[in-house]
């Protein structure tokens, strides 16, 4: 293979650097901002040497007590969906790897279908059904919606997965006494770990900041945090700006320290799948 | 008997249906529900002036629960829950700007229980406010809470610039904000006004400064007319000659607070009650010398000195008509409306709503502005009277101001289109 110029190997570095400081810079100001003084957080030029101050989170405790509360219901619904998610998901996804039929596609085609709907159009026909059913307000009605609308991308990321792994080892599985169970169990999803992770990964990225379905389906117990965050910026008497951005850098740093933990899966899930034979 | 496999699945769903928890609002049937933004918990239930509601609480014998929402959200929520066929909202705080009467069927009259339980000297809270939620002679809210704008004036950058005194009229407003739009020695650039651009209320002021209006009480396009087409040739002045900053057009009441505060801008029209925002030493540059007074109108509409009817917004207690106990959602509402209550809620920072509670020593130290605050009461006036289609017709205006301010349309040309799209949405008749 021929070793890449240094003019192009520079040039690759520095789109690369671009590329991250795009991503990373909004999100490094916000967590940055947390930090600041609030008087400092807006002054222009920036304060970029600053003594950090720990007043806005001790402030968003005070204030938004609600915030830390409704952590934990966002943890319940993220974890529900993830779950669900991913078992239906896995199910699913060995059913159209390995199956073939007239019925498949045309429920493929339905799955498809049902990512396509913006949120909003099944919210508000839902919200008399869910009150009907006494759903509203419970975690379990975000668990279900929230895998609903992700079950499809699952179902196909994992099914990219399944279809690379050799039938022959089921085979054995199924020489060897095991049922079909067991085999999607013990064979394939040790097999398919990293796209259990990438799967994974959208949900819960999903489910932690989703605000309309919680918005609309929530009040009290099962509130989530995005509905507090958005109460905050909300405010009749002036945005705390302060407070926002450590409550947007306590919203992110579960989610940021997850993805970091998984991160050798994710890159290695998300890429498996894109060259096969 | 036989159990199908059919049978056996209907039995578990049935059965799984039936265990399913309740909504949480049915769930706690005792608990007295109000629904609100946060400012309204904090101003009946605040520690500084005391909670309005504890003596109620008592004699009710119920526990209240406060669901808040941010503005938006909460309307969207009650209008829902309003319209549920069993409800589990007992009283309701809403907006005007989000009100008309397409929504006071959602919503109990008040008219008949004022008559059979009156609120103490109801009168007394101006007209124009407790119009704002009276929908032909349907009463559907109380007012509780305004936000009236008052002209803003960053007191250290006058002295900089040698003026030494606020602007007593329109006309020094103009000469102020040329003078007042300049760069500090530190650097900073200091436009020399501000508003916010995201709906009209900050734009109405000053086409009431110039003697104008946007829509009449009795739902006429107004705006076309010469008063309100020089104050939209003036702001589009000041924008090509950046006494406005350039990016205004995106300037919603958060972008104006933090240039404000920051002394990025000298003056300004908004709530009285941002003064602590201002002046508060953890986020403004200029704690304690950005100073407030009635936003002055031109010369020669009045007498001189002649004060702006400026821009005012209402809050107000509602009953949704699925409320399960109308006469305990009154009673509360009749608590919280008195004068007592009306002044601990000064004392925690709501903009009372009845004139007596400006007269209050408590009051006056903590709002230091309650004096101007009190003068232009009985004058303000909403941005628009409701209609259904108010929202749209505010979303309409403001893109022909813009349109004229960037210079694509002359002033007059955006007035006339702006009527012609805005007439068809008004009420007829």
């Amino acid at each position: 293979m021929l070793e890449p110029r240094p003019v192009a190997k520079a040039a690759r570095l520095a789109l690369a650097v671009l590329a991250s400081g795009w991503s990373v810079l909004p999100i490094a100001l916000v967590v940055l901002a947390s930090f600041k003084p609030p008087r400092d957080i807006f002054a222009i030029p920036p304060t970029l040497i600053f003594t950090p101050t720990l007043e806005n989170y001790v402030r968003l405790w005070e204030l938004w007590p609600g915030f830390f509360d409704n952590m934990r219901n966002s943890l319940i619904i993220t974890a529900g969906a993830t779950a669900v998610t991913v078992a239906f998901a896995s199910s699913a996804g060995y059913v159209y790897a390995r199956y073939a039929s007239r019925l498949l596609t045309i429920s493929a085609f339905f799955m498809i279908v049902v990512r396509m709907l913006p949120p909003i159009i099944v919210t508000l026909p839902l919200f008399p059904l869910i009150n009907w059913l006494r759903l509203n307000d419970t975690h379990i009605v975000l668990v279900l919606l929230y895998s609903t609308f992700f079950v499809s991308l699952a179902t196909w990321i994992m099914r990219a997965f399944i279809e690379q792994i050799p039938r022959e080892l089921e085979e054995a599985a199924f020489v060897d006494g095991a049922n079909l169970g067991q085999i999607l169990v013990r064979v394939i999803l040790p097999l398919v770990a990293n796209g259990l992770v990438a799967a994974s990964i959208f949900v819960l990225v999903f489910a932690w900041n989703e605000y309309i379905f919680a918005l609309v389906f929530t009040t009290r117990s099962a509130r989530t945090t995005p509905l507090v965050i958005s109460e905050i910026l909300s405010t009749v008497e002036g945005v705390d700006w302060g407070i926002l951005f450590a409550a947007a850098t306590v919203q992110l740093a579960p989610i940021l320290a997850f993805v970091i933990a998984v991160q050798r899966y994710v890159i290695a899930g998300l890429t498996a799948s894109a060259v096969k034979g | 008997m036989r159990i199908s496999r059919r049978t056996l699945l209907a039995g578990t769903s049935a059965a799984a249906l039936a265990a399913l928890p309740a909504p949480a609002v049915r769930a706690q049937a005792r608990k007295f529900v109000i629904m609100s933004h946060a400012v309204h918990q904090r101003a009946v239930t605040g520690t500084r002036g005391g909670d309005s509601s504890a003596e109620w609480k008592q004699r009710a014998g119920v526990e209240t629960e406060w669901l808040t929402f941010g503005v938006e959200a909460v309307h969207e929520r009650v209008y829902r829950e309003a319209g549920l066929a069993e409800g589990g909202v007992d009283v309701a705080f809403v907006l005007e700007r989000y009100g008309g009467p397409h929504i006071a069927p959602l919503f109990e009259d008040l008219g008949p229980h004022q008559q059979r339980d009156p609120i103490e000297d109801l009168t007394e809270i101006g007209a124009g406010m407790r119009a704002a939620h009276t929908y032909g002679t349907k009463v559907v809210g109380i007012p509780y809470r305004h936000a009236t704008h008052g002209f803003f004036y960053n007191e250290a950058l006058l002295t900089e610039r040698g003026l030494t005194r606020p602007p007593q009229t329109l006309e020094e407003v103009m000469e102020y904000a040329d003078r007042l739009s300049f760069v500090r020695g530190d650097g900073t650039r200091v436009n020399g006004f501000v508003t916010s651009m995201d709906d009209p209320s900050g734009i109405v002021d000053i086409i009431r400064g110039f003697g104008g209006d946007f829509i009449s009480r009795d739902y006429r396009f107004v705006a076309d007319a010469e008063p309100a087409v020089r104050a939209i040739t003036q702001l589009r002045d000041w924008f090509r000659r950046q006494v406005l900053p350039r990016n205004v057009m995106t300037f919603k009441t958060e972008e104006v607070i933090t240039a404000m505060q920051q002394g990025r801008a000298a003056m300004t029209n908004q709530p009285y009650g941002r003064f602590d925002n201002y002046n508060d030493p953890r986020q403004s540059r200029f704690p304690g010398q950005i100073k407030v007074q009635t936003i002055p109108a031109l010369s020669t509409i009045g007498a001189a000195g002649g004060i702006v009817p400026a821009k005012t917004s209402v809050w107000a207690m509602a009953i949704p008509r699925n409320a399960r106990n109308k006469e305990l959602s009154w009673s509360f509402i009749k608590e919280v409306s008195s004068k007592a209550s009306t002044i601990r809620a000064a004392i925690n920072g709501n903009g009372p709503v009845r004139l007596s509670a400006y007269d209050d020593p408590r009051v006056q130290e903590l709002a230091p502005y309650s004096a101007f605050e009190r003068r232009v009461l009985p004058t303000a006036m909403l941005v628009l009277p409701g209609f259904e289609h108010a929202a749209r017709a505010m979303d309409i205006f403001m893109e022909e101001v813009q349109r004229a301010m960037i210079g694509q349309a002359e002033p007059a040309e955006a007035m006339r289109s702006a009527k012609s799209r805005i007439e068809p949405l008004l009420p007829r008749g």
